[in-house]
């Protein structure tokens, strides 16, 4: 949090979605290459990153909050942006159609949750941001990463 | 570390050479202490495709590994676990960790987990 109440924000855009992270706790930013599928794992988990030789799990938000896709999205692989984050104990790649680094957002643009309300973001959304790009949905992401944890049986915790 | 590794329905497995005492045809399957790797990773395999089997040592026991068509092997770096997101798969697959290999990540399997639950179900 910075002097003027402002909290820096990275955020993604995901269809036609756009959420935001707390910056800190974003490691890297990343192309979605070279990837490696995971057998009997959920539709939220997309597959391993070789991140410099670490093998980073990569989140599918869309599919885990259920956000529908637009037609803007990049249609490949390659195209995809791939953000390194940390929280709850855990690294996890978040993969995004776009990514924009918005810096301190100040606590004037900060209002609570409204337009995603009664979706399946809502449990996740910490708060909104008015930004250029449109209102920014922020994540608890500690929240999001224990939904998406898998237990000992290959399903959701 | 070496490994003997397979590509299983487009995962690339691996078992620590040293646990691997032959690579032999399928013939030799069928037995109650064959794992087929295919359906523990939830994949399909054409029937066509030729498949091969690693006799591996479990203790004072052997296990046999149904795999793929193409056994390699290579020298990798000790294996290290599954992220912390999707530790929980790693009873379900059977696998000990991965390890880069053959461009990708591959799938190491943890042997005697493998043998212990074979026990269990014959």
């Amino acid at each position: 949090v910075s002097e003027s109440g402002g909290r820096a924000l990275v955020s993604v855009r995901i269809g036609g979605t756009w959420l935001g992270v707390p910056a800190a706790s974003v490691q890297e930013i990343c192309n979605l290459a070279g990837y490696t599928a995971l057998p009997r794992a959920p539709g939220h988990i997309f597959g391993l990153l070789n991140l410099h030789g670490q093998a980073v799990a990569l989140l599918d938000l869309a599919r885990l909050l259920e956000l529908a896709a637009d037609a803007a999205a990049p249609a490949s692989d390659v195209q995809r942006r791939v953000v390194v984050t940390t929280a709850a104990g855990m690294r996890v790649g978040l993969i995004a159609d776009q990514v924009r680094v918005l810096g301190e957002v100040d606590s004037e643009h900060w209002r609570e949750v409204r337009a995603a309300v009664g979706s399946r973001l809502e449990p996740f959304a910490a708060a909104e941001v008015d930004h250029t790009v449109g209102y920014v949905t922020v994540l608890e992401l500690e929240k999001v990463l224990e939904a998406a944890c898998i237990g000992g049986e290959g399903a959701s915790r | 570390m070496k490994v003997l590794w397979s590509n299983v329905g487009g995962h690339v497995i691996a078992v620590a050479a040293e646990r691997v005492e032959a690579a032999t045809d399928l013939a030799s399957a069928g037995r109650d202490d064959t794992v087929d790797v295919a359906a523990l990773l939830g994949v399909a395999v054409s029937g066509g495709e030729m498949r091969r089997v690693l006799r591996v040592r479990s203790g004072g026991a052997a296990l046999l590994l149904l795999v793929g068509e193409s056994v390699g092997v290579a020298d990798v770096p000790a294996p290290q676990p599954l992220p912390e997101l999707v530790a929980g798969l790693g009873i379900t697959l059977g696998v000990a960790g991965v390890a880069p290999l053959a461009g990708a990540f591959g799938y190491v399997l943890d042997v005697d987990r493998l043998a212990q639950a074979t026990r269990r179900v014959t």
